[in-house]
């Protein structure tokens, strides 16, 4: 495995998400390398990227890239007018733009441990995203909003596992502006190592918790 | 040299060093300069208020302001940062196919928006390229002084790609097409050289590790990371229209029409612009350069002032006095230009040489003079990191990045990173020039 591998995955999952950034990473090292760059790339990068690690261990159990799962977070979405969206995860951002109408408004949490390029970001979604900030995501807030949160490892049925940037927004007063708030697991496979970059949070601080895959 | 000109004279070179020495003021340096040049002139009776500002050049900076828009608008259709990812795509992501590429690509944008606009649509994409691909350090230094230089060479090329040459056509020493036929071929031939010199002789890709792998990986996640990015046909669109009346306007329209080159930039920026009117007055209200228009005021002031002392003239007379043929009188000139543009950066080098470039062209021919004014200007931007704003930027963009070499080192790109490639084109530029315009004065 080459030296600077773990700047590329940073990159990625900065703009893509972590569980978007692993599958491609295992898809693409699968296919110029086969399971054993798989596993090679889970020996180099998997202790410091931890949904990375459960992917490879997915992929190298004969788990594949699962189809974007979502029957699940539609119907909570009736009735709602604004959806504050917590996290970017490309695959399931992208399946979820398709489906919602635009009478939803979508707002994003512009907030990120890492630095991706939020124009190249904007660029991607497209134009109906509106960025929000932590300082005022709440002008959004109200009985017809709701919060999304992407979130790991609910597959393991033990702990849930969410990014820092939901820790900053789901105190016991947001909780109560917002109509529902929904985690939608994105992993489907469970997490091994200590979760860095995540943060663990009870299962019931959401109002629903929906797979994803 | 009388006292009052060594004064103004001392006052423009004062400024011109302080604010290089200390360019987070650089802005309230040069106009307290420039309203102290007014002050002095003025209780002298030298030159009143009013004379000093009727000769600035407002049509010069007419054009950098619309061309400033013009840029942004270009820039806003992402058609340039779609255009990088298709470069990655074509080398499929291999050192020197970047390296080469990225420059010329760089080279052709400049020529057509300014140095500023054309690396921060550009250096974005070829920065995530490094992390991607991963690089050493050598290599990175090596791509992006060369990528500052093609930027540097690209601006010189056309009369609306920098601020020199926008200063050559807005002041009407020289039109449109003559500059083009003029300075372009002698700057992408020393593109060309430099970019062979740099990927035979230096090599910085040969320690860079691509394998197939690496290469399938990298384009995946640049497909992924630009999956939706598309070209926003509504500003492309009429900017290329633009593009092609202001080309039209300057090669074709006869000057008894009135037509000058600011009136065609202006009418141009302003069809590009109207096309889409809310995100036009948006640009108006936030995207004019402010900054750069009232630092080139403030320097046209002072070398007012310093004009109207006489000053230039003499310095002129002083060169055309020495005792060599006029052609190496010539010679002495432009070196004389790179070394002090090097030293002072561009806008202000140009700004008081064309004074004396000016004096020189009364007895000699004028266009190798003023393009290789031009050139020297380009040679002298190229050899310090803080000789052109383009560099500046540069690091500040590497710095934000926050870039990790192939062993986890950060990736700098300073003043003496950038010294070894600015020493190298400063040497090359100047050559080409020097050499062209020896043949064109020894034809003349």
């Amino acid at each position: 495995m080459r030296d600077g591998l773990d700047q590329a995955f940073k990159l990625a999952s900065a703009e893509l998400g972590m569980a978007s950034a692993s599958w491609l990473f295992a898809q693409e090292i699968d296919a110029s390398e086969g399971e054993v760059g798989v596993a090679r790339l889970r020996d180099a990068l998997g202790r410091r990227w931890p949904v990375l690690d459960a992917v490879c261990a997915g992929w190298l159990d004969g788990a594949r890239l699962p189809p974007v799962r979502t029957e699940g977070v539609l119907p909570h979405f009736r009735g709602l007018t604004r959806l504050v969206i917590v996290g970017l995860e490309s695959r399931w951002l992208d399946r979820l733009l398709d489906c919602i109408g635009p009478e939803l408004q979508i707002g994003i949490l512009r907030h990120s441990e890492f630095t991706p390029d939020w124009e190249r970001v904007q660029s991607n979604l497209g134009e109906r995203i509106t960025f929000l900030e932590l300082s005022s995501f709440q002008s959004w807030a109200g009985s017809r909003s709701a919060l999304l949160s992407f979130v790991y490892g609910a597959e393991s049925g033990k702990s849930l596992f969410a990014t820092s940037s939901w820790v900053r927004v789901s105190g016991p007063d947001t909780r109560t502006q917002f109509r529902d708030l929904i985690g939608w697991d994105v992993l489907g496979v469970p997490l091994s190592v200590y979760p860095r970059w995540l943060v663990a949070v009870p299962r019931e601080q959401f109002t629903h918790l929906e797979a994803g895959v | 040299m009388s006292a009052v000109q060594l004064a103004f004279a001392g006052l423009l070179v004062s400024v011109i060093l302080l604010q290089a020495i200390l360019p987070a003021y650089r802005l309230l340096i040069v106009l307290a300069g420039a309203a102290l040049s007014c002050g002095a002139s003025a209780y002298l009776g030298l030159s009143s208020v009013g004379q000093l500002f009727r000769e600035v050049p407002w049509e010069v900076l007419v054009i950098l302001v619309a061309l400033g828009l013009y840029a942004q608008n270009l820039a806003d259709s992402r058609l340039f940062g779609l255009a990088s990812v298709r470069i990655t795509r074509a080398v499929k992501a291999r050192p020197t196919g970047l390296l080469l590429l990225f420059a010329l690509g760089t080279y052709f944008v400049s020529g057509v928006v300014n140095n500023l606009t054309a690396l921060l649509v550009i250096l974005p994409v070829l920065l995530s390229v490094f992390a991607l691909v991963g690089v050493t350090r050598r290599f990175a230094t090596w791509t992006l002084g060369v990528m500052l230089v093609a930027c540097n060479l690209g601006g010189a090329a056309t009369p609306i790609g920098d601020f020199p040459a926008v200063l050559l056509l807005g002041s009407g020493v020289m039109t449109f097409g003559q500059y083009v036929v003029a300075a372009a071929p002698p700057t992408f031939f020393a593109l060309i050289c430099l970019l062979l010199l740099v990927i035979v002789l230096v090599r910085p890709a040969r320690d860079v590790r691509v394998t197939p792998a690496n290469q399938r990986l990298t384009l995946a996640i640049l497909s992924q990371i630009y999956r939706g990015v598309r070209v926003r046909w509504t500003l492309l669109g009429p900017g290329l229209l633009a593009l092609a009346l202001m080309l039209a306007g300057w090669l074709l329209v006869p000057a008894s029409w009135g037509f000058t080159p600011e009136l065609v930039c202006w009418i141009g920026a302003g069809v590009a612009l109207l096309a889409r009117p809310r995100h036009a007055e948006q640009l108006l209200r936030t995207k004019v350069d402010v900054e750069a228009s009232l630092f080139l005021l403030a320097f046209f002031l002072m070398v007012g002032a310093v004009r109207g002392t006489g000053f230039f003239a003499q310095a002129a007379g002083a060169i055309t006095q020495l005792p060599v043929s006029p052609g190496l009188q010539v010679m002495a000139f432009l070196v004389l230009a790179a070394l002090l543009t090097g030293l002072f950066s561009a806008g202000p080098s140009m700004a008081a040489l064309l004074e004396v470039a000016e004096a020189l062209a009364r007895d000699q021919p004028a266009e190798p003079i003023f393009v290789g004014l031009a050139l020297s200007v380009c040679a002298g931007s190229s050899l310090f990191l803080t000789a052109a704003t383009s560099g500046p930027l540069t690091q500040a963009l590497v710095e934000r990045a926050k870039l990790d070499d192939v062993q986890g080192n950060r990736i700098q790109f300073g003043f003496v990173n950038f010294l070894p490639v600015g020493l190298v084109s400063f040497c090359l530029i100047l050559s080409v020039n020097l050499v062209r315009t020896w043949w064109v004065l020894s034809k003349a």
